[in-house]
């Protein structure tokens, strides 16, 4: 665990210095993230303007729901999107041989060694927005409810890390990613409106087995309650048994990768 | 001019062949897109409307809001046939020497490639509309006619210049920076917001409609999508159209700035 927790360190600081190098690139991604906020925010902002609640929230806990959004796309963006990038590049053109061959869990290497330095900045203005959004909350809270809604953003990050990762596999077996990374983020616009206004069938598939529903929209409803409990065991086990099943796959993939360079 | 078109009409021939052999990955991204835009619009929206308990809002029934977002992906994805990565590549890798010395404007040459995109996807949008039809029935405050479609064709031949003129300059910045690919995903946020593609125009508070009426972002995105609909009558098309000339003369002057500035920078890899 130790010597995993150094590497990681070591994985950051050598980003973060190459990251550096591209000054340019590194304020105008902070400054694109920036408008990717405004975009979403603005959206539902001017949605408010024009009906009192959607599926039950007020605007407020819609502000309190994209802010959590908004912090788990950073989380995603600081730590595993780079990766996913060049996991494609990786298998097609034979270069994985060279991460394999490490005396370390390939998927600790390969999903976490590009710590995105910009990225974990516009993290930071994430969590001014969830404060923001906490601070406009018309409900008294207090830290525990504040404590639950940081172990489910976390526990939210999870999902969409495995399925992330669960998605990327596929390239093991078709050896490219390029058209399919699209669809995943076709995808994750479902997770950008509150799983509320989803119902039937669909809702049920979006919250268990193709679970983008629950990733920001749980989290939130732990916060509002009032069955914070129920909603928070279900997040825990969709994540612990996604994160199981990325596991098996990735170790499946993993056998059957052919190796192009080889 | 004869020898001019000859090219373009061949390179966009190339480009349109090139699109079409990947064809697997082409045909998965189209149908996950649309699945998943009609889902996410009808289930939001639905919520939208069932709560406000309104029948229109901005001037929108719910089918017709939900066929606006159709045709708005649509349109964004006819745009983002100018991937500005293709003006970044070339300058990076040195890829621009062989714009450079043949005897056609380099810009016209990223257009046409572009445009071959803009085709292809332009028959999804066909495709699909003709499918959404079949399936639902057509929004009855929504009057897309045969006049409608040619104001949008025309629409979309100024929005998807002004799009790549736009990228290009931006793309151009390469010559001075090292990855600049994250401009352009600024700019499809910015017009995503303000150009109507996330939200139709007409539910903006007056203030930020009167400024996003004059943007270019107008232009680009709500203007095709607004013509397809049948929103527009002639003269506001014509108003439309005015608009959009005039930010394609800005962006081309930018364009030829900063290219003619950005030449005296590159050092052509690899010659």
């Amino acid at each position: 665990m130790g010597r995993y927790l150094r590497l990681y360190v070591n994985f950051i600081r050598f980003s973060v210095s190459r990251a550096m190098e591209f000054r340019f690139d590194w304020w105008a991604r902070i400054i694109m993230d920036t408008v990717y906020y405004a975009l979403h925010i603005g959206f539902f902002k001017i949605i408010y303007l024009h009906t009192g609640t959607i599926a039950g929230w007020r605007e407020d806990q819609a502000m309190v729901f994209i802010a959590i959004y908004l912090m788990i796309d950073a989380i995603h963006m600081t730590v595993i999107s780079g990766n996913m990038y060049m996991l494609g590049r990786y298998i097609n053109s034979g270069a994985l041989d060279y991460y394999l061959v490490r005396p370390v869990s390939s998927v600790f290497f390969l999903t976490l060694r590009d710590f995105s330095g910009p990225s974990f900045i516009n993290f930071l203005t994430t969590i001014g927005i969830l404060v923001w959004a906490l601070l406009s909350f018309s409900e008294p809270f207090g830290p525990f409810e504040v404590s639950l809604l940081v172990f489910s953003i976390l526990l939210g990050s999870l999902v969409f890390y495995s399925l992330r990762v669960l998605w990327a596999t596929h390239a093991f077996w078709t050896e490219s990613s390029l058209g399919t990374d699209h669809l995943f983020f076709a995808l994750t616009d479902l997770s950008m409106k509150p799983d509320g206004v989803y119902h039937g069938l669909f809702r049920k598939a979006l919250t268990t087995v193709i679970p983008f529903a629950l990733v920001a929209s749980f989290p939130a409803r732990v916060f509002f309650g009032p069955d914070r409990f129920s909603v928070l065991a279900h997040l825990a086990i969709v994540a612990a048994l996604f994160f199981m099943l990325m596991l098996w796959v990735w170790g499946k993939a993993v056998r059957a990768y052919g190796s192009a360079s080889s | 001019m004869t020898r001019t078109l000859r090219w373009a009409l061949q390179l966009f021939s190339i480009e349109l062949r090139r699109m079409i052999s990947y064809r697997a990955s082409f045909w998965i991204q189209y149908l996950g897109n649309v699945t998943v835009t009609f889902l996410v619009a009808y289930f939001l929206w639905q919520a939208v409307y069932a709560a406000s308990g309104k029948s229109e809002i901005g001037g929108y029934s719910f089918e017709k809001m939900v066929l606006y977002y159709m045709v708005a992906r649509f349109v964004q994805r006819m745009l983002e046939g100018f991937d500005f990565s293709n003006i970044l590549n070339d300058i990076y890798t040195g890829e621009l020497n062989r714009c450079i010395v043949y005897p056609v404007s380099v810009v016209l040459w990223k257009y046409v490639t572009s445009l071959a995109e803009l085709a292809v996807y332009g028959q999804q949008l066909l495709l699909s509309l003709g499918l959404y039809f079949i399936f639902l029935p057509p929004p009855i405050d929504a009057h897309i006619s045969l006049s409608s479609a040619g104001m949008f064709f025309g629409a979309m031949l100024l929005s998807g210049a002004l799009n790549f003129l736009c990228l290009f300059a931006l793309g151009a910045l390469a010559f001075w920076f090292e990855q600049v690919w994250t401009l352009m995903y600024m700019f499809r946020f910015a017009g995503a917001l303000l150009g109507g593609a996330a939200i139709p125009l007409a539910l903006f508070p007056e203030g930020l409609l009167s400024a996003a009426r004059y943007l270019p972002f107008n232009v680009i995105f709500s203007f095709p999508i607004r013509a397809l609909l049948g929103e527009l009558s002639f003269s506001e098309w014509l108003n439309l159209s005015f608009l959009g000339l005039c930010w394609i003369a800005a962006a081309y002057v930018c364009c030829l700035f900063v290219l003619e500035r950005g030449k005296r920078q590159y050092t052509g890899v690899g010659i």
